[in-house]
């Protein structure tokens, strides 16, 4: 099997890799870089747990090639707390108790994180439109969504 | 941990790359039947890992460039790398083809809208999908490229079969092509499914209606999903509204029409009787909505 090699940026570091073109952009993640936060549920694109951004855009790792992650900049759920501090979406979670066992958490947070950037002041309804692709076993929605919409509120 | 790469790796391909669309197409020719266009990457993934599809050789068509651009001058292009996100979230198509942006706003979930892309989602042609219904009542065309010239099709000549296309080897689909709405038309598209997101089309039914100056119904096209081999236009089912006025009667017609020309299967997500019922409902409420919205055109 021919090996491909590629740059990538994650969580502004810059990897250079080689690897075969059958792993996806998950399995990189997790298993050559060694970023285990970044979850794989389903591997086909329905739980949303290996959600992470490419190019600031909210997508489903598990479905992308390899090569296709070649010169993205990618952002993982260890990518955003800053200096310790955890991002305030993240801190939403805790405080609204959007937490269980915690598998769907850093793909719904990365779900979160998205829509955030996109509309700082998100509804109920388009929070649950956002994390329509993430599923959650443990926690139900309500809390997710009560967290996801009261980040900016009490600012 | 190599162990691991092993578990996780999906079955061997080659991988290839073209950088344009005459070297695409001389790839596909060559490789013949074994090799597969990758695009958006979320259908033919879960396929490889399902082991429903074996390809030998993937080309991925999204290094050539321009494919994904979306233009309007009367009529709209879409390039066939365009995904479902570039779609709902631009302008033009926001303005002018509401419709079809409301649909793809819908399709499967927000991550997988950043990958999957329209050409894709035709290509495939699964006779679930949603965006063939809606292109088919906005009139598209859908434009395929063999190497060395451009032939177009009506989307609606497409689609052969389940995952059977109008493709001869080497060609690829590079576009698709909306002609402009015409005066006091107005577009449906009616999902039938348990949950909103990713989720398959029990139903699907779409609807455009044109409408003349008193309400009479000029012209129409209905085009049922998830119900046939492939996205079914009813041809006979339409003959029971034009040159109506849409009353109750006349779209009641039109939908046992419809319900007597698809031909649904049973499968986990719906009995056939009640795909022809659905179908039958669907319809009402579809031509309900489309000619509401031809008047306020
Ligand atoms: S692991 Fe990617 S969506 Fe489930
Ligand atoms: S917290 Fe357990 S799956 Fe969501």
């Amino acid at each position: 099997m021919n090996k491909i090699s590629l740059d990538l940026t994650v969580n502004g570091q810059v990897y250079e890799i080689s690897v075969s073109p059958t792993l996806t952009l998950l399995d990189i993640l997790r298993y050559e870089i060694g970023l285990t936060g970044t979850k794989k549920g389903c591997g086909t694109g329905d739980c949303g747990a290996c959600t992470v951004l490419v190019n600031g855009r909210a997508a489903n790792a598990c479905l992308i090639l390899a090569p296709d992650a070649k010169g993205a900049d990618i952002t993982t759920i260890e990518g955003l707390a800053v200096e310790g501090e955890l991002h305030p979406i993240q801190q939403a979670f805790v405080d609204h108790g959007a937490i269980q066992c915690g598998f769907c958490s850093p793909g719904m947070i990365m779900s979160a994180a998205d829509l955030l950037n996109r509309n700082p002041n998100p509804t109920a309804e388009e929070a649950k439109n956002a994390i329509s692709g993430n599923l959650c076993r443990c926690t139900g929605y309500i809390k997710i969504i009560e967290a996801i919409t009261a980040v900016n509120k009490h600012e | 941990m190599q162990k691991i790469i092993e578990v996780v790796r999906l079955k061997t391909f080659e991988y290839h790359e073209p950088r344009t669309l005459e070297e695409a197409s001389t790839l596909l020719s060559q490789l013949g039947q074994d090799a597969m266009i990758y695009a958006g990457g979320t259908d033919i993934i879960p396929k490889i890992r399902y082991k429903r599809i074996f390809p030998a050789h993937l080309i991925n068509i999204k290094k050539i460039p321009q494919l994904n651009e979306i233009s309007c001058d009367k009529k709209l292009t879409i390039g066939a790398l365009a995904t479902f996100n570039d779609i709902c979230f631009s302008g033009i198509v926001k303005d002018k083809f509401q419709v079809l942006a409301e649909v793809c706003e819908h399709i499967a979930s927000h991550q997988v809208r950043n990958l999957a892309t329209i050409g894709g989602n035709i290509c495939n042609a699964a006779p679930s999908a949603d965006s063939p219904p809606i292109l088919m009542v906005y009139d598209s065309k859908v434009e395929i490229f063999d190497g060395r010239q451009t032939r177009s099709l009506l989307l609606e000549n497409f689609f052969k079969g389940p995952g059977m296309t109008d493709l001869k080897k080497g060609e690829i689909l590079t576009g698709i092509i909306i002609p402009e709405v015409p005066p006091n038309t107005g577009h449906a598209y009616i999902k039938h499914t348990i949950r909103k997101s990713l989720d398959i089309a029990i139903v699907g039914m779409a609807v455009s209606v044109t409408l003349d100056e008193a309400d009479k119904c000029t012209a129409t096209c209905i085009v049922v999903g998830a119900s046939a081999p492939v996205p079914l236009r009813t041809k006979l089912a339409e003959k029971y509204l034009i040159g109506t006025y849409l009353g109750p009667s006349d779209v009641e017609a039109a939908g046992i029409a419809a319900a007597n020309e698809i031909s649904p299967i049973d499968d986990v997500r719906g009995s056939r009787n009640y795909r022809c019922e659905m179908t039958k409902i669907n319809l009402k409420r579809a031509v309900e909505l489309a000619s509401g919205r031809a008047r306020h055109e």
